[in-house]
């Protein structure tokens, strides 16, 4: 019984226009969305190898340096770039790795850098990236609602709700063969859209995936048909509430806005007003300010010591040291309440599935806000990591202890983002996988409530 | 007979379930979301007051004028008030830049350190007004003629002696009245809720720029209100008219304008920015060597030995300070040779990018969003030809501290020959960066294609709907 009445519902879709259409947009947006993201993929790893090999050029130019003092004020005076590498999975999620910069240069006096807003195409940061993760979360959500809302109250408008129960088939029974069957119809596009532009993506040749790639594209194709049903069930669920097609479109429309556009902008805008960060441009000045202090401190040690002897050596060193040290308090402190604040809005967002399923693909794509923490402490340590190895190498080259072939290629910093682990990216989705579960589960429950006492007449 | 309808039309929508919904989205999402924006805005003010007193301290405090050359100068761009409406969200903080003669002014700051404002997008009218509004003028349109119709009162309403052009006329306006009313009433309310803050003054400049955005807003609207009413006219039932209405909005909204940006990097091949970098350093390399070149020259010529110093101290101290002055004018020759080549470089990597994003600008207009998008970036004075302005400002800067490093540079060194062991020296003259004025009229003129399509999509949607109504089968 169960398999007639999904397959009577499979046929009753197939033949609507919204299914052509939607057909037609998910193949469409699917290929046009893999395709402009895989060639935004493969122009910033082309950025990154180009970088590379200049800095390669760059060190052996200044390894040519014969004379050690000239070599080594070369390479403070220049300093090295480091290219940061791309996220393969960017391509399905792009996450924050927009925002982060394709290169990061070093130096001993100044570091260098790139006018993001005046090289960059201005409107590439105005609307999301058309990725797996928009195209899923944001346009085939509203597809399933369409495909979903007069699911129960449409047949009632139609009439053919009351002969269908005036046969001998049970109310659940129907309920879940149309559940079934308009879902079938639904995803079946989806992944047939989705698996032609991986294919595609990978005959191109231009990205190399691992097995951990794939399982973890695996995964987000998996949770995008969790998410999926869940609007899906969601608007059959609005559809046994309501009597009138229409009503229930209207209310499937505000549910989508509020789930999809408003909730996440409005968590954003609680996060803001309960946990309120300084701007970095305080923290900055603070710095600025501390650096001046012991400045003044130190000077007024070396007036009335002269600056000789180990007591005012000791006493600057500790100086220092404390400088170092309440600036590091400085940059936790702002680490910290950026950490709460974006924590925060998270939880608050997690309200729609919309950002629940955002956090869950990023997560498995590995370029989420997690990644942009990555990024910065890596960004930081080159530097630091630069500067120590200059002032290494001349206090070696003051105690004429320099060796020949000093400067190694490998020796030398650059940025490493520690890719997470596949286990600990699915721990970290983990959370948001149950939040649509269960949301799946319990918009499931009340459709089925609501239709076993459901007026059909 | 045409205000009868009107007033039926607007009566009905009031008494409606999507118009107290709309309203409530209206005053929630609009007014919290300004009031965030506006309270950004003054702590990025406030920033800037203290680092613009503080940098200008800085600059001040210069007692050697090697300093203002090569230490350099860092100045802050005043945030732009109008972001707390439209913002292309670049960059979050307020930018400062910092100015040297060996390298290009760059960012001393204004790097993205809160991962936050780029999950969603900003709150603000591009996002409110042009995805949330939109969808809701499509919802107060898509059954005005579909939705009367399976109702049975269509046909009872043109039983009566009324013209259908007036009845359509009727609908259009009444429903969208209703549909701007809670928009007005809300933005009224978040503009207020701004004013709270202490900091946030609106010029009238200011307030031209909102009414503009505002004009825009209704523009673009009744553009989107009059598409849902010919998708209506064309459709015989309310259900099919909404699935039909939606999948254009999705096209038209959700998809074509977040696809073209990308799509952009298709039309023509730009070099890359790493390129571009390594160019820049090529240049600089080269400027470099000529002015060392022209150095050696100079102390072959005037008989100066390589290693002029001893213990710290010039062998033959005249000599080298009457080089020192004779070199400014070189060095000044090559700090600009350099600045002008660079800049060549930059703007040859800007014309390549410049055209891809233009045509991605022109392949985008197929949806009027996009249109209204640049309509009112420009009006918020956040459109890419302003930065440009901004950025031309700044190269000219660049030269005029320059000019007046080397100056003070050759003073010092006149002064120091004299005899005078400790020149005054003073940096409280120096040149200020003066931020370009925001103009309106070539903002718009550089949009008036938007305008023009925005227009063209109004009367092409509702003619549209007017033809189909004429013939629409009411029974």
């Amino acid at each position: 019984m169960l398999g007639l009445l999904i397959k009577k519902e499979i046929r009753s879709h197939v033949l609507t226009y919204r299914f052509a259409m939607t057909l037609v947009l998910a193949f469409v947006l699917m290929l046009l969305g893999f395709s402009v993201m895989t060639a935004h993929y493969q122009g910033r790893m082309d950025a990154y190898s180009a970088s590379a090999s200049g800095r390669a050029d760059q060190i052996a130019k200044i390894k040519q340096i014969k004379d050690q003092q000239e070599r080594l004020g070369k390479l403070s005076e220049l300093g090295i770039a480091s290219g940061y590498k791309p996220a393969l999975l960017s391509i399905l999620s792009a996450g924050v790795e927009n925002d982060l910069p394709v290169e990061s240069h070093a130096g001993g006096w100044f570091s260098r850098s790139m006018d993001k807003t005046r090289f960059e195409n201005p409107f590439l940061s105005v609307l999301m990236a058309p990725d797996f993760t928009y195209i899923v979360a944001v346009i085939l959500s509203l597809l399933a609602l369409i495909f979903s809302f007069d699911n129960i109250c449409g047949e009632k408008e139609q009439q053919t709700l009351k002969l269908a129960l005036s046969y001998s088939v049970p109310r659940h029974l129907i309920l879940l063969s149309k559940w079934i069957g308009g879902y079938v119809v639904l995803i079946c596009p989806v992944l047939l859209a989705t698996g032609v532009a991986l294919l595609i993506m990978n005959l191109q040749g231009c990205v190399q995936l691992d097995p951990g790639d794939g399982i973890r594209m695996v995964l987000m194709v998996g949770a995008a048909l969790v998410y999926i049903s869940l609007f899906y069930t969601a608007g059959i669920m609005i559809s046994t509430l309501t009597h009138r097609a229409v009503t229930a479109m209207i209310i499937a429309l505000f549910v989508w806005a509020g789930w999809v556009l408003v909730i996440p902008n409005i968590s954003i805008v609680g996060a803001k007003l309960i946990v309120q960060v300084p701007t970095y441009n305080k923290i900055e000045n603070e710095k600025n300010a501390i650096d001046e202090e012991i400045h003044l401190k130190i000077k007024a040690i070396s007036k009335t010591m002269l600056g000789y002897g180990d007591k005012a050596k000791k006493l600057q060193e500790a100086l220092e040291q404390e400088n170092k040290q309440r600036k590091q308090e400085l940059d936790e402190f702002y680490e910290n309440k950026v950490a709460a604040q974006n924590r925060l809005c998270m939880m608050l967002s997690r309200l729609s599935p919309f950002a629940a399923f955002s956090y869950l693909s990023a997560a498995l794509a590995d370029t989420g806000i997690e990644l942009f923490r990555k990024y910065r402490i890596a960004d930081k340590r080159f530097h630091d990591d630069f500067r120590d190895y200059l002032d290494k190498r001349w206090k070696e080259y003051s105690e004429k202890k320099l060796k020949d072939d000093w400067l190694k290629p490998d020796e030398l910093p650059a940025i490493i983002v520690n890719r997470s682990r596949l286990e600990d990216s699915i721990n970290q989705a983990s959370f948001d996988f149950t939040i649509l579960a269960v949301l799946n589960i319990l918009c499931f429950l009340t459709a089925f409530m609501c239709f076993l006492r459901y007026d059909v007449r | 007979m045409l205000m009868l309808v009107i007033k039926k039309e607007i009566l009905e929508h009031l008494m409606s379930l999507r118009f107290s919904l709309a309203c409530i989205l209206c005053f929630i999402t609009l007014g919290l979301g300004l009031w965030v924006n506006g309270r950004e805005y003054t702590e990025n003010l406030a920033d800037w007051r203290a680092n613009t007193t503080m940098h200008r301290l800085e600059v001040e405090g210069y007692n050697q004028s090697w300093m203002i050359v090569w230490q350099g100068v860092k100045v802050d761009l005043p945030p732009n008030i109008m972001q707390i409406f439209a913002s292309r969200r670049a960059y979050d903080g307020i930018r400062t830049i910092q100015f040297s003669q060996d390298f290009e002014p760059q960012p001393a700051s204004g790097a993205t350190t809160n991962p936050l404002a780029n999950m969603f997008p900003r709150t603000d009218l591009i996002f409110f007004i042009g995805i949330v509004m939109s969808l809701l003028a499509l919802v107060f349109s898509y059954d005005a003629v579909s939705g009367e119709k399976e109702q049975g009162t269509l046909r009872l309403m043109l039983s009566y002696s009324i013209p259908r052009d007036t009845y359509l006329l009727g609908k259009w306006i009444g429903g969208f009245i209703s549909l701007i009313l809670p928009l007005v009433l809300g933005l009224i309310c978040a503009v207020m809720v701004t004013l709270v803050f202490r900091d946030v003054h609106y010029t009238p400049t200011n307030w031209m720029q909102m009414i503009l955005m505002f004009l825009f807003a209704v523009l673009y609207l009744a553009a989107i209100y009059s598409l849902g009413l010919f998708v209506s006219a064309r459709t015989e039932r309310p259900a099919t008219a909404a699935v039909a209405v939606l999948l254009v909005w999705v096209i038209l909204v959700l998809a074509w304008p977040t696809v073209t940006p990308y799509l952009a990097t298709r039309f023509g091949k730009a070099s890359s920015l790493v390129d571009l970098d390594k160019r820049k350093r090529d240049v600089m390399k080269e400027a470099w060597e000529q002015y060392k070149k022209a150095d050696k020259e100079y102390d072959k010529a005037h008989d100066i030995p390589e290693m002029w110093w001893e213990n710290g101290v010039a062998r033959d101290s005249e000599k080298i300070l009457k080089k020192r002055i004779d070199m400014v004018d070189v060095e000044l020759k090559a700090v600009k040779f350099l600045a002008q080549e660079q800049e060549k470089l930059n703007n040859e990597f800007l014309n390549g990018m410049t055209h891809q994003t233009m045509m991605g600008q022109h392949v985008s207009r197929l949806s009027p969003f996009s249109s209204f998008m640049y309509v009112i970036l420009a009006a918020a004075g956040e459109d890419a030809g302003n930065e440009r302005t901004l950025q031309k400002q700044l190269i000219e800067y660049k030269e005029r501290l320059a000019d007046y490093g080397f100056k003070k540079q050759r003073e010092e060194g006149e002064e120091r020959l004299k005899g005078n062991k400790k020149p005054n020296y003073s940096c409280v003259d120096c040149p200020r960066f003066q931020m370009p004025a925001l103009s309106l009229s070539h903002a718009m003129g550089a949009v008036a294609l938007d305008v023009a399509l925005l227009l063209i999509w109004n009367a092409v949607f509702f003619m549209g709907a007017y033809m189909s109504f004429l013939r629409y089968d009411a029974r």
